[in-house]
């Protein structure tokens, strides 16, 4: 069944902007396939550096809508500084916490992501997917 | 005397706690009372990256010095971690199991792997370093691995 999309709001979907490790870039590739692809019509993705900024229009998209943040690693960057915006935080995801689902998979590649990188990604985005589907149920 | 002996790489900061013993092989050791906890250095933790498993051997099971302890796993690597010391394995962390990350977290500290009551420490203990010989047996790593370093 199609979802009725009319005058909802969209989830917003931060990840990380953790450099040199590989799983920043999937945190970030993830975002793109669930924001371009996968819920496009109800999630929109947002720099993480502008609302760390202070930028007014950020925190007032973060506090109006239901937000996930996306990691790289444990550090959980975009979880805090969404929190420390006072946005509507509803969900958390890790990337280490699908590489521990998918042991198999070893990304390396920092500056384009490999097959498994890759496949970590989409594996990750069905994640997030998920879990915009609930929230929207919930809305 | 500082807690901690310091140099910085790229970005990170290293340390090396005073106090404890290590392996060539970047696992640190703590005796206290008889028994000796063993953990990973920050060094080995940094360089391996996140870690997401951690295997050791299982509590009452005989360990042999240089022999296999356990691993650990990021998505960069496994590192395979030979014991610092002869004896048997007394207790794992329990909290590693869901929180594997407390290694690089705090691998000195909540990171630690395992405990042991030592057979032969005497014996064993000649062939650990100390926090000085291992701070610079890191650096020297460090020079030929990475090739760039700023000591303070």
């Amino acid at each position: 069944m199609k979802m009725d999309t009319t005058n909802q709001k969209k989830v917003i979907i931060i990840p990380c902007s953790g450099i040199g490790k590989a799983f920043g870039s999937i945190s970030r590739d993830a975002t793109f396939e669930v924001t371009e692809n996968l819920r496009k019509d109800n999630t929109q993705t947002l720099c993480l550096a502008l609302l760390v900024s202070g930028d007014e229009d950020s925190k007032r998209l973060v506090r109006d809508n239901k937000c996930i943040t996306v990691d790289g690693c444990p550090l959980q960057c975009a979880e805090k500084n969404v929190k420390l915006a006072g946005g509507n935080l509803t969900g958390s995801l890790r990337v280490v916490d699908t590489y521990k689902e998918n042991r198999h998979l070893k990304p390396r590649s920092i500056t384009f992501l490999d097959p498994d990188g890759q496949q970590m990604a989409l594996k990750l985005a069905e994640k997030i997917a998920e879990k915009v589907d609930g929230l929207l149920e919930d809305q | 005397m500082n807690e901690y002996l310091r140099t910085t790489y790229d970005k990170f900061e290293l340390r090396v706690r005073q106090g404890f013993y290590y392996t060539k092989d970047d696992l640190w050791v703590s005796v206290e009372n008889g028994k000796a906890r063993v953990g990973v250095s920050d060094y080995l933790q940094k360089t391996s990256g996140d870690v997401a498993f951690i295997e050791v051997a299982k509590p009452g099971s005989a360990v042999e010095k240089g022999k296999d302890l356990g691993t650990i796993e990021s998505a960069k690597t496994t590192v395979p971690l030979p014991s610092p010391l002869s004896g048997t394995l007394e207790e794992a962390n329990s909290k590693l199991t869901g929180n594997p990350e407390l290694v690089n977290s705090d691998p000195y500290g909540e990171g630690w792997l395992v405990t042991l009551t030592p057979s032969n420490l005497e014996d064993d203990r000649i062939s650990l370093l100390s926090a000085d010989d291992y701070f610079k047996l890191m650096l020297e790593k460090l020079q030929s691995e990475h090739g760039k370093l700023e000591s303070k």
